[in-house]
């Protein structure tokens, strides 16, 4: 007799259940209890249950730092302009500077130094006056205290003093003439002194979460639930008006998929950064209005160039036929950029010829059109054989010394459309004769490869923020072969007109320069610049009725440097509120299609099935029971 | 409040009997054996994951200042000094286990919180996810594999077989998705995503129960639904082995009833192997599920995990590594000891 556990003596009612199940249960009940030791769980700031109109946004990308001074993702810095006001902000229409709690700005003789006027009456939500004192303790943060850093520094880089010589003026001395200093201030919340002053010693660990946090942008932070949730409320004192929205939601999803389906359900009004697919869907449904606005960000393939670094030395392993502007130019004229957007991107994204985005028209050339490399396997074979590469046997295009060239190409695993843009990039560098040795990786490995220079060509992409000065400061010389550059070129002709154009206090001169300069990368073929991606959004079209986009024609909702999108946020029955740009005319029709969706069908497919497998699995039953009681 | 010693007494007597019967002092031995052994494990992983994810490709530098659009060379040089990362590696390692002595599991890269913070604030609701999943998952898979086996090759036994088996076979992810869809969508009954509602509930500490239940439900019954086949499979082999045994004739000559014979003499033999593979996913239960993590923006460890591999976040991969092998060290140890008390086998070995 195999009785397993010694507790048969508990009586024969227990015993019948099976004494193991007992102590798997047991068991179980112990793996609830705490296994490990953890640490306490810390302390949530506390959620506020939201009131009024609420606008619901469901963001994928981490919200984690509150603190203006720490936050670095897209999330923290867009709650960072909705909680806190900036001296200048880029405007709505085409993003130029315009004035937010500075009311004026004019340089010194000499260009370096900035004199800010500030608007006069504007108040904290405390309702204590926002004074030049608070800028310059703002900035004084970021430049010497290290807890301080990591949200700013390089906005701050090339400032030598910030002072407030009066409560309604600050001066920003520079180290260097850089008119950048416009564009840098607008990238910096300032906050309030009186509630920051004793937070300095402890800035870095201090997490900004106590709710109400004193603020002076068009909402203020009222609840927070670490990572998972952001609540904001309208702010009766922000100094364009109040918003309409009362309370603003933003809530962590972590697929896009899923806030999608929020929408369609109602439970969030805002999404964006959705897939082709899912916007197609959300365009056919009612209620919802769906929105491809024109992005800040680009995509293109960076190759090793062969530059060297800036001690000199030769970095990586990259094939030499990458330095041969020649063989760069034939490869640019490989890529049919409107085949990539059609079948990649769905249609939703413009040809790319410059770093700068069309979104920021002062800064991008106009390119000529006998200068514009079209798409053209024809010409692109017949600049290689012109610049010396001949075919070899089977068609394989060889090198100067005679071999096959192979070229690697890394593209990013989490990223779907690289490897799809791979497979048509393979095929069209093989009408050339060049073999190219596709690999899909983990981003972090990516990073390691292009950093070090184990590579050929690679799928990069950029968001460009208003002022042109980071994204082209990004090609220079010296960061070739380090962390920072982009597409590790280096021309010094290139690296004089950067100087330039930063010291250049003239607007229309300085807009030639980085035109210029623009051009010059392109004659160069720093990279082969693909695409300016759309940024797919949708909302509740039977709650809100406008959003104000940036730009103002046809931009984008979310991801802006600015707060329009949210300040100008309007509920339906609601008019705009009193300081917020007018919307533009949405183009994006909203559907009229009624029905029960993907949602519905599936639930009625589904359910059917529910219903016959449990009749089936009834009858079965019955079946049974009726054989047994045979037995 | 009276009755509650009463109520022990007698069962730290059973204990106290039953240790006897198995070897008293060999009992004692043999914990502290296990325990000396988990306690080196533990060691070894500290130091192992160290090297292990610095092994690994990958720039934290770089992904740290790729989120934001724009760096100096000054930002770089601080956060390398930050992270201790122009420092030679023995140095860093001296001073992670220095650390790691002294309780501080360091700060996370991506986050910049404390490691433990970060840890502590996704770990019971992994728990609650993960267990919740696995306890459905056990309780129907021993019920159904039990009565599949006891019936095999019935129509019961193909359905469930089959059932389970298409639901172990399709990915989580879009079961996942599906599952929003009808049920949540197309049905409403569930919300899309999150652990509780943003901004609360009001209502009171049972409403906020049941805001979590409802948020629960969705998630727990697909990890259920995907891993339940396991509990099934191994529990209908392990009992059809013993439907032949000799003492389930003795069993039946003794003229007892079928459910009986199945309760109380085979599926208590059939459940040893069960036992061991229950523990060995109850190690698991801490590190969470990716997958169903993310498609109901549950915010376990396994979606912390996930996060930190893409950076590497080093401190937080060192961090997760240990609470994770601690978990599974310890659930070892668990079922080490319950297999003594269980199978008697084991204890007279």
């Amino acid at each position: 007799m195999v009785r397993v556990v010694a507790t048969g003596k508990q009586g024969r009612k227990r015993s019948r259940r099976g004494p193991a199940i007992g102590v798997v249960a047991a068991a179980l009940g112990m793996a609830m209890l705490p296994a490990v030791a953890v640490p306490d769980v810390a302390p949530v700031a506390k959620a506020e249950q939201p009131q009024g109109k609420v606008l619901r946004v469901a963001v994928t990308q981490d919200i984690k730092k509150l603190n203006p001074f720490q936050g670095t993702s897209l999330v923290d810095t867009q709650v960072g302009r909705l909680m806190y006001e900036f001296l200048v902000i880029p405007n709505a229409t085409d993003s130029t500077p315009e004035g937010a709690l500075a009311e004026s700005w004019t340089p010194s003789q000499d260009g370096k130094t900035w004199t800010f006027k500030m608007r006069k009456g504007v108040q904290w939500s405390d309702g204590q006056p926002i004074t030049a004192k608070d800028v310059e303790f703002t900035y004084n943060q970021i430049m010497t205290n290290p807890g301080a850093k990591d949200a700013n520094e390089v906005a701050v880089a090339s400032f030598e003093s910030v002072k407030a010589t009066d409560p309604e003026t600050v001066e920003i001395r520079t180290k260097f003439v850089n008119v950048a200093v416009i564009g840098s201030v607008g990238e910096i919340p300032i906050v309030p002194e009186h509630v920051w002053r004793d937070k300095v010693a402890g800035i870095k660990d201090f997490k900004n979460e106590q709710t109400p946090v004193v603020g002076s942008g068009p909402y203020v932070l009222s609840g927070v639930e670490s990572g998972r949730s952001v609540t904001l409320k309208a702010n009766d004192k922000f100094w364009r008006g109040r918003p309409k929205v009362d309370t603003l939601q933003m809530v962590k999803y972590e697929n896009t998929e899923a806030a999608s389906q929020a929408l369609i359900k109602g439970d969030a009004d805002l999404v964006y950064n959705l897939t082709p697919a899912q916007y197609r869907t959300l365009e056919k449904t009612s209620g919802i209005k769906a929105s491809a606005g024109r992005n800040r960000r680009f995509t293109e393939i960076i190759m090793h160039t062969g530059a060297k670094k800036a001690d000199g030395s030769t970095w990586g392993t990259g094939n030499p036929v990458l330095a041969d502007v020649e063989f760069r130019k034939a490869l640019d004229h490989a890529v049919n950029r409107k085949t990539l957007i059609e079948k990649v991107f769905g249609g939703y994204a413009e040809e790319a010829t410059q770093l700068i985005p069309p979104v920021y028209p002062d800064w991008t050339f106009k390119l000529s059109d006998d200068k514009k490399r079209n798409f053209d396997i024809g010409k692109a074979n017949s600049i290689l054989d012109a610049a010396g590469y001949r075919k070899g046997d089977g068609g394989a295009r060889l090198d100067k010394q005679g071999k096959p060239i192979t070229l690697r190409l890394l593209s990013r695993n989490d990223r779907a459309e690289q490897a799809q843009m791979a497979e048509y990039v393979k095929e069209w560098f093989g009408q050339l004769g060049v073999t190219v040795d596709h690999k899909s990786i983990a981003s972090s490995q990516l990073n390691d490869d292009t950093t070090s220079g184990n590579f050929d060509l690679s799928f990069s992409g950029w968001s460009v923020g208003p002022d042109p000065d980071n994204m082209l400061g990004q090609q220079l010389c010296k960061l070739v072969g380090t962390e920072l550059g982009d597409t590790n070129i280096c021309n010094p002709e290139y690296d004089r007109l950067f100087a330039q154009q930063q010291a250049e206090l003239n607007k229309d001169k300085r807009k030639e320069t980085v035109q210029r300069m623009q051009q010059m990368l392109y004659d160069n073929v720093s990279a082969i610049m693909l695409s300016y991606d759309k940024l797919l959004e949708a909302y509740r079209s039977d709650r809100f009725t406008t959003f104000v986009t940036q730009p103002q024609n046809g931009g984008i909702i979310n991801n802006q440097s600015g707060y329009w999108g949210y300040y100008g946020a309007t509920p339906v029955g609601e008019t705009p509120p009193a300081g917020a740009p007018k919307a533009a005319e949405q183009t994006n029709s909203d559907s009229d299609s009624s029905g029960l969706g993907t949602g519905g069908w599936a639930a009625i497919i589904i359910g059917a099935v529910v219903v016959l497998g449990g009749l089936g699995l009834l009858g079965a039953r019955r079946k049974r029971v009726s054989a047994d009681d045979r037995e | 409040m009276a009755d509650i010693p009463a109520t022990t007494e007698p069962a730290a007597e059973a204990f106290g009997g039953r240790r006897a019967r198995g070897g008293g002092q060999s009992t004692v031995r043999y914990l502290a054996t296990k325990l000396g052994g988990g306690a080196i494990s533990l060691a070894l992983v500290a130091v192992l994951g160290f090297f292990l994810f610095r092994a690994m490709p990958g720039n934290p530098v770089r992904s740290v200042i790729e989120g934001r659009g724009s760096a100096s060379y000054e930002e770089i040089k601080r956060i390398k000094a930050e992270w201790k990362m122009d420092e030679p590696l023995w140095t860093q390692f001296v001073d992670y286990m220095g650390d790691l002595l002294r309780g501080d599991l360091g700060t996370s890269i991506k986050y910049r919180a404390p490691v433990a913070e970060l840890i502590g604030e996704r770990f019971w609701w992994t728990i609650l996810l993960t267990g919740t999943a696995l306890l459905l998952a056990v309780a129907l898979g021993l019920l159904l594999g039990s009565r599949a086996a006891w019936r095999h090759g019935s129509r019961f036994d193909r359905w469930s077989t089959g059932t389970a088996l298409v639901l172990w076979s399709v990915p989580t992810f879009w079961l996942g998705l599906i599952m929003l869809v009808v049920f949540s969508v197309g049905l409403d009954l569930f919300p899309t995503a999150g652990m509780t509602t943003p901004g609360g509930v009001s209502g009171g500490w049972f409403a906020e129960l049941l805001d979590v239940l409802h948020h629960l439900a969705l998630p727990a019954i697909t990890m259920t639904a995907v891993i339940y086949a396991q509990y099934l499979m191994v529990m209908r082999s392990s009992l059809l082995e013993e439907m032949n045994a000799d003492y389930l004739t003795t069993a039946r000559a003794k003229g007892l009833r079928d459910n009986l014979v199945r309760r109380r003499h085979a599926v208590p033999n059939a459940l040893l192997p069960t036992i061991t593979i229950i523990f060995l996913h109850m190690g698991l239960v801490v590190s969470g599920a990716v997958t169903v993590e993310k498609v109901f923006s549950w915010q376990g460890l396994g979606l912390l995990t996930y996060e930190a591999i893409g950076v590497p976040d080093y401190p937080l991969l060192q961090g997760t590594l240990i609470v994770l092998a601690a978990a599974v060290i310890v659930m070892n140890l668990l079922a080490d000891v319950i297999y003594r008390f269980v199978d008697p086998r084991v204890r007279s070995a």
